[in-house]
């Protein structure tokens, strides 16, 4: 390969890396912890103990809690429990024209718990491409364009190191730079089929707000388009007379028929109790890797299939397939673990990358003790991502436990304990110098994943030990992954902590392997 | 992933921040950022637009296919402005054939409208 | 089970790739191979690789099994990393 060729791609590679590395770091970061979101869900909901026998039961239970809360609404939603879920969520609409509609959080027995108000494991999921605090659109585009910067650095990367498989095998620790270079180039290259799978589907999950010409092309508007692509079930009339509704037992069991036995996600019920009510059932999207599930509509009343919109084609099985293996809902406990560790990988690989930014220009600074301004707020965002969100993250968990159940805009006062904790965090790198502040901000974030655990056992009934005796082993997996958290946190906070004990004036080479094995 | 982190020449790269002596921006380079960004959205528009009215499926799938095909083409497109030799040449491939896709796309749409 | 052969497989292969490059060959052995054995093993090493991808797509479907192989490809790849850490730890190959 021709040299300026491969250099002129090793800048593309550094510039589009940096460019919007914290963001990526972040949605690499909740994007993975998002894999297990229906088990951080359970986590944080601690109320909700017990789980209906089976769907049918489940269903039975919600449509008898909803005909005595909700009798006139004028729909019903049901999102039933499955494999990963305990809680059965009933939503209903109001009749009255312009009435909010309700949600309320049923346990195993159907009946309404009384639930911490929480977002869970759902918020981590959101935020890895909705973000916070921010207008969603424009929160979208700007992860669009930090996930278009990655597939281009992921592309440039490879094209750079012919040379990194050569490297490929070799990780040596406490050599400043080298580490650095080489933690990078294993993380990305362990990976790397996978981060390329995830970026390029990432955005093939918002293909039509990025790219909506394609759509604009043949259509006039995209609601003209959406409804070709992805038809919905037609709403439904009120008959506006009483009928007696068929049992739900008969319904899941004729659509789970049709779909060889697949478990159901929700249940819409259109107008119950009227003669013109209607059924539609979703199938789950854990049943098969693409993500679009049909729908079956049913007659309110007699039970029987209605026609279906008959939907897809190549293309729309394709990105069905695309979005579900981003997704992964499909996947097993075994795969769900795979996918979490690439997920690591990715956190791993951005982080290095970035760190390995300043550790490669700090060689080059004239005065290392007083870098310029573009190097000096590198490393502290670098310290704010990545130690910061890492505390943030634990205080959302510890949030969680600790506020108090009475709150006004409860779960909204979780997130923001997240966004203070990081933005503390990343105030404290600021402000501190940079040698000082990584140890710190790591010890901190290793404290509070240490905290999580003690406080669950404190404040509920399902501490570290309850739950090993009672083999709950979503919640002791949780309490454990703390405390893994907390270790490797507490020996990144070590390693900085050593390296930063010479002056940074007078042993700049020590400065450059600065808390050298964080991310390796 | 950087060429040649440990170069023990210690030649001073471009793009390296550098206090106090700043080196000019490389020639061509604001041109090639030019390319690899915005006008490379324009073309990969013009390009997907063209895709989706002239593959041989039905409406709604060649435009959803033309969307998936988008972000290979801008990932493309972006590698190419910062490889090739010559960014003018670049600049007027692009820009001809951008025309020429966004002209036939036009008439398209004028001739037998959109759905 | 499946899993695991397919990891001990696509680890196989990497420590073939590992062992085909110049560099590793002054680590692993001390000396280089012929430029025919290092073809060889690569060769060897990239059908591993691929042997892996069979399994998985064999032992699941199609699409899933990509997904597997890919997790495979990486726990297979920290085995032999971690394997050849190992034997530097011990002072079989030089730092």
């Amino acid at each position: 390969m021709s040299r300026p060729l491969r250099r002129s791609m090793a800048e593309l590679h550094t510039w589009t890396g940096l460019l919007l590395g914290w963001l990526m770091f972040a949605m690499f970061t909740t994007g993975t912890a998002a894999y297990f979101q229906h088990e951080i869900t359970r986590w944080m909901e601690p109320e909700i103990v017990g789980r209906a026998p089976n769907q049918t039961v489940a269903a039975e239970r919600a449509v008898s809690y909803l005909q005595r809360t909700a009798p006139g609404a004028a729909s019903w939603t049901i999102a039933l429990p499955d494999d990963r879920r305990v809680r059965t969520e009933v939503r209903w609409q109001p009749a009255e024209e312009g009435a909010p509609r309700e949600t309320r959080i049923l346990d195993g027995h159907g009946r309404g718990a009384e639930v911490r108000d929480t977002r869970g494991g759902y918020f981590l999921y959101r935020f890895h491409f909705d973000l916070h605090y921010l207008p969603v659109l424009w929160a979208r585009y700007l992860v669009g364009i930090a996930a278009m910067s990655m597939l281009v650095a992921l592309v440039s990367g490879i094209i750079t190191h012919k040379k990194i498989f050569a490297r490929f095998f070799t990780l040596s620790l406490g050599k400043g730079l080298r580490s650095w270079y080489d933690a990078h180039n294993i993380t990305s290259v362990f990976a790397l089929p996978f981060f390329l799978m995830i970026t390029y589907t990432g955005l093939v999950t918002l293909a039509n707000q990025y790219m909506p010409i394609g759509g604009l092309a043949n259509y006039s508007d995209m609601g003209a388009y959406f409804a070709e692509l992805f038809p919905r079930p037609q709403t439904s009339e009120a008959a506006g007379e009483a009928a007696e509704p068929a049992p739900i037992g008969g319904i899941l069991q004729r659509a789970r028929g049709l779909w060889n036995g697949a478990e159901v996600e929700t249940i819409t019920i259109q107008h119950p109790g009227d003669a013109g009510a209607r059924v539609d059932v979703r199938r789950s999207r854990a049943s098969t890797v693409g993500t679009r599930a049909p729908t079956l509509s049913f007659d309110g009343v007699t039970g029987e299939p209605l026609a279906a919109a008959a939907r897809g084609g190549g293309a729309y099985a394709v990105e069905s397939v695309l979005v579900g293996i981003h997704a992964g809902r499909f996947a097993s406990v075994g795969l769900r673990w795979m996918y979490v560790l690439s997920g690591l990988f990715g956190v791993a690989m951005v982080g290095t990358g970035l760190v390995q930014w300043t550790a490669r220009r700090r060689t080059r600074l004239p005065d290392p003790g007083r870098p310029n301004f573009g190097f000096w707020l590198v490393e502290r965002l670098n310290i704010g991502a990545i130690a910061g969100l890492g505390a943030g993250l634990a205080a959302y968990f510890l949030a969680n436990r600790l506020l108090p159940q009475g709150l006004p805009a409860r779960a909204e006062w979780e997130v923001h304990c997240l966004f203070i904790v990081w933005g503390l965090s990343t105030l404290w790198a600021l402000l501190r110098p940079a040698a000082r502040a990584w140890p710190e901000t790591l010890a901190a974030a290793a404290l509070l994943y240490a905290a999580v655990p003690v406080v669950n056992g404190l404040s509920t009934s399902r501490g570290l030990v309850s739950s090993l005796a009672a083999g709950d082993w979503v919640f002791v997996s949780f309490d454990l992954v703390m405390v893994l958290l907390a270790a490797v946190y507490a020996s990144a906070a070590r390693v900085a902590a050593r390296k930063a004990a010479p002056s940074p004036r007078t042993a700049p080479a020590d400065v450059a392997g600065l808390a050298t094995g964080t991310g390796g | 992933m950087n060429a040649e982190p440990l170069r023990r020449d210690g030649a001073p790269r471009r793009g390296a921040p550098r206090s106090g002596t700043r080196r000019p921006p490389r020639r061509g380079t604001l041109w090639r950022i030019l390319a690899a960004v915005p006008l490379n959205y324009v073309y990969t528009s013009v390009a997907t637009a063209f895709a989706a009215r002239h593959l041989p499926v039905d409406p709604a799938q060649a435009s959803l296919t033309a969307t998936l095909g988008s972000f290979l083409l801008f990932t493309a497109v972006v590698i190419v402005a910062f490889s090739v030799r010559s960014i003018l040449r670049l600049w007027f491939f692009l820009v001809a054939t951008g025309a020429a896709m966004g002209l036939m796309v036009w008439t398209s749409i004028l001739l037998e409208g959109r759905g | 089970m499946m899993g695991l052969l397919a990891i001990s497989i696509a680890a196989a292969g990497f420590l073939c790739l590992c062992g085909s490059m110049g560099k590793h060959q002054d680590d692993l052995l001390r000396r280089r191979l012929s430029r025919a054995a290092s073809k060889g093993l690569r060769t060897a090493g990239f059908l591993l690789l691929a042997a892996a991808l069979a399994i998985d797509l064999l032992a699941v479907s199609m699409t899933q099994g990509a997904m597997y192989w890919f997790g495979h490809l990486s726990v297979g790849a920290i085995a032999a990393v971690a394997v050849l850490e190992l034997r530097r730890r011990a002072g079989r190959i030089p730092r």
